[in-house]
């Protein structure tokens, strides 16, 4: 029982950094643009199936995992900059119900784009690092641990950026008036499209790390991005730190739950708990339209 | 004279009412019964082509497709051409029934041929009934030819039970007696344990116990904690591609997949490549209806089986001959049959318009045939009774980059009573 639990609140920890880093693009998208991006599950897949590429073209799981790690976000980034300026520009300045419908599109697009190119099958990714560490009497990827790593250095850097840069400040006055921020010489057309560029590039390097552990599927985007959702609608919206505490409360209740319910029993008291944490604390959509 | 030209008269007036009876009728019903013999026959056909199922419903298509054209290179069906109308259901149940009823209701499909979604099977067959017109089904899910069937569906695979009872026979007799069952929460994942378990406990088999893991679920490891592989000599798993090669690939890194084996259903490598399934997959026994690569095909059936592969351009590996990717033969070869069934028993019964739909329905209760190409599968039997088909059964194991028959479970090994008589059901 005590072994299981440890290994249930490792697993926890570290799928919490990943979902984290998921819902992180998305908090970033609508906290600083008020675009709910729905097509970010999308973005994720194509991420992953970018990765499978390019690790099938050189032929080394290692080499071109790292060598994805770069090229996939980028690659995400091109197709978010793409889809920024011809389909949420026109709209920028429409209530978040516009950008929502329009990025919903943006998600089938995509995803069936994906289809038609990666093909309906899912693919396996080996993993980058194979060693398994002896844990108590079992053992443990270590692949897992690095890439909880990965992600929570990727946030770490993020909350850096735009909390010690200039670009993140720049980022930060768009968000707070656009139009004195405009007035003050800030290049803000630039800013919106540099940032939703960064939360897709998340969206992908979520899907670089995960596929791996996952396998890439041209849907693999659907499911997760609910539990996203759920994490930043719980967090509250453009909440870093809020995202990765709800991340890891949920994955945790979750990974404790199925040790004394069914699977499904635990899904459903996980999901009920954030349920009537976001109605008790309110920190959800509504109360930021509320201040706006 | 005059009771000659009354005679006359009464034969020519004879002639001239039969001449205009037949006029009569020539411009009421027989240019109607006419156009219908002459009307093409139309089968409708709606597959999973988007979404989670698309990898069985492309194959599908592809094979229905072909079984149409190769009918009509044939000549058609009782020298009738064939009109074929393919929709797409998103794997989608809600949107399956709206397509299933357009193609009833507007495009006036005689018949129609289903996916591999037993949700949509189990979903349409009311409908099938209400608007009378065959519906064959492609899933697998037990409850389609049971309780959920009727008289105007048909089941052209082996059902869940079927396949798992080959696996049981043969996996108690070559693994160890310990087994844990690991299923998709939901019907077919259910029911795959269901029977399983059923087995393997009549073969004295030991059940250590069983879970079940939410559909789409990401990150298995929680649910794997449970697991302790040292209890169990054997898996039975029951899950899909999707959810089924993120279990192989999670199982493999957390070390599951060392220390048991793995056995279930062929559904977890369709359309994937078997290097594509990952280093979990190694060694892992399915049940399937169709070998993947021709070489295990039993000679009897060679013939058939070359024709089938080049029909719907797959190699005798077992991949597209375009892509090289996985061809889905354990499920496209139920879309070939029904479109081949369909001809066979059209034929057979001398149907003509749907009004003929009882004589078409009481001609395959029951009909047995032998394998040809337009059944490659090997020789099957219709039960009256449930309408559940009933063929051989194939173990395929893999091995390195392949999938290899390991057994072949005759037919007759895999009938049990039928649990409803859809024949007491009025035509």
């Amino acid at each position: 029982m005590a072994e299981t639990l440890v290994f249930q609140l490792l697993n926890a920890m570290v799928w919490s950094w990943v979902l984290a880093l998921l819902a992180l693009g998305l908090t970033l998208v609508f906290g600083y643009l008020d675009i709910v991006n729905v097509a970010h599950g999308a973005l994720y897949a194509i991420g992953a199936a970018v990765s499978w590429w390019i690790i099938q073209a050189t032929g080394a799981p290692l080499g071109g995992f790292l060598l994805s790690l770069v090229v996939a976000p980028i690659v995400v980034a091109l197709i978010g900059i793409v889809a920024f300026q011809t389909t949420l520009r026109p709209i920028e300045k429409q209530p978040p119900i516009y950008t929502l419908i329009t990025t919903f599109g943006l998600f089938f697009v995509l995803q069936h784009a994906l289809f038609l190119i990666f093909g309906g099958a899912p693919r396996s990714v080996d993993l980058p690092v194979a060693t398994l560490i002896p844990l108590l009497d079992r053992t443990y990827p270590l692949y897992r641990i690095l890439m909880a790593c990965g992600a929570a250095a990727i946030i770490a850097g993020l909350w850096y950026v735009l909390h010690h840069s200039t670009y993140g400040t720049w980022i930060r006055a768009v968000q707070q008036n656009r139009d004195v921020a405009t007035a003050m010489g800030i290049p803000a057309r630039q800013v919106t499209l540099v940032v939703f560029a960064a939360g897709c590039g998340l969206a992908g390097l979520a899907g670089v790390l995960a596929a791996p552990v996952l396998q890439v599927r041209y849907d693999m985007g659907i499911d997760i991005i609910i539990d996203a959702f759920i994490v930043v609608i719980a967090a509250g919206f453009g909440n870093i730190l809020g995202t990765i505490i709800v991340a890891l409360i949920y994955q945790l209740v979750q990974g404790v739950m199925v040790m004394m319910v069914t699977p499904v029993q635990g899904k459903v008291l996980a999901l009920s708990l954030v349920l009537a944490w976001v109605l008790i604390r309110r920190k959800g959509l509504l109360e930021r339209e509320k201040r706006r | 004279m005059s009771k000659i030209a009354k005679y006359k008269s009464t034969r020519r007036q004879f002639l001239a009412s039969a001449a205009a009876a037949t006029a009569t009728f020539s411009s009421l019903g027989a240019p109607h019964v006419l156009a219908q013999s002459k009307r093409p026959i139309r089968i409708g056909s709606t597959q999973d082509l988007t979404g989670a199922l698309s990898p069985d419903g492309t194959w599908n298509d592809r094979a229905v497709k072909a079984a149409v054209k190769k009918i009509m290179a044939d000549g058609g069906i009782d020298g009738r051409p064939v009109e074929l109308f393919v929709e797409d259901t998103e794997t989608n149940t809600q949107t399956a029934l709206r397509k299933f009823r357009s193609l009833v209701l507007q495009n006036e499909v005689d018949f129609v041929i289903g996916a591999t979604h037993s949700g949509h099977n189990i979903a349409t067959a009311p409908f099938a009934k209400e608007l009378r017109t065959p519906y064959f089904a492609s899933g697998t899910a037990l409850e389609t030819t049971t309780d959920k069937g009727n008289r105007w569906i048909f089941r052209g695979v082996n059902n869940i039970r079927q396949q798992m009872k080959a696996m049981a026979l043969v996996a108690m007799e070559k693994l160890k007696p310990r087994y844990y069952f690991v299923g998709a929460d939901y019907a077919w994942g259910r029911s795959l344990v269901k029977e399983s378990k059923a087995y393997v406990s009549e073969r004295g088999g030991k059940i250590i116990g069983e879970t079940f893991i939410p559909l789409g679920t990401q990150d298995l490891s929680a649910y794997m904690n449970n697991i302790r592989p040292d209890e169990f000599d054997t898996l039975v798993l029951g899950m899909t591609a999707g959810d089924g090669m993120r279990f192989l690939r999670q199982a493999h890194d957390m070390g599951l997949t060392r220390k048991v084996t793995i056995v279930g259903n062929i559904a977890v490598t369709t359309g994937s490549n078997v290097p594509d399934l990952g280093p979990g997959a190694d060694g892992n026994w399915y049940t399937t209806m169709y070998p993947r690569r021709a070489e295990y095909v039993p000679a009897a059936l060679r013939e058939f089986d070359d024709y089938y592969r080049a029909a719907i351009g797959v190699t005798s590996e077992g991949t597209d001959k375009d892509t090289g990717r996985a061809a889905n033969l354990p499920y496209s070869f139920v879309a070939w049959q029904a479109v081949h069934m369909i001809k066979h028993v059209v034929e057979k019964a001398g149907w003509r318009t749907r009004d003929d739909h009882p004589k078409f329905i009481q001609a395959l209760e029951g009909l047995a045939l032998k394998a040809s190409r337009d059944f490659p599968q090997g020789d099957w039997s219709m039960r009256a009774e449930d309408h559940q088909i009933v063929h051989n059964q194939y173990i395929e194991r893999i091995d390195g980059d392949q999938l290899k028959v390991i057994a072949t479970v005759d037919k007759s090994q895999l009938s049990y009573p039928p649990e409803n008589d859809y024949r007491k059901e009025r035509l």
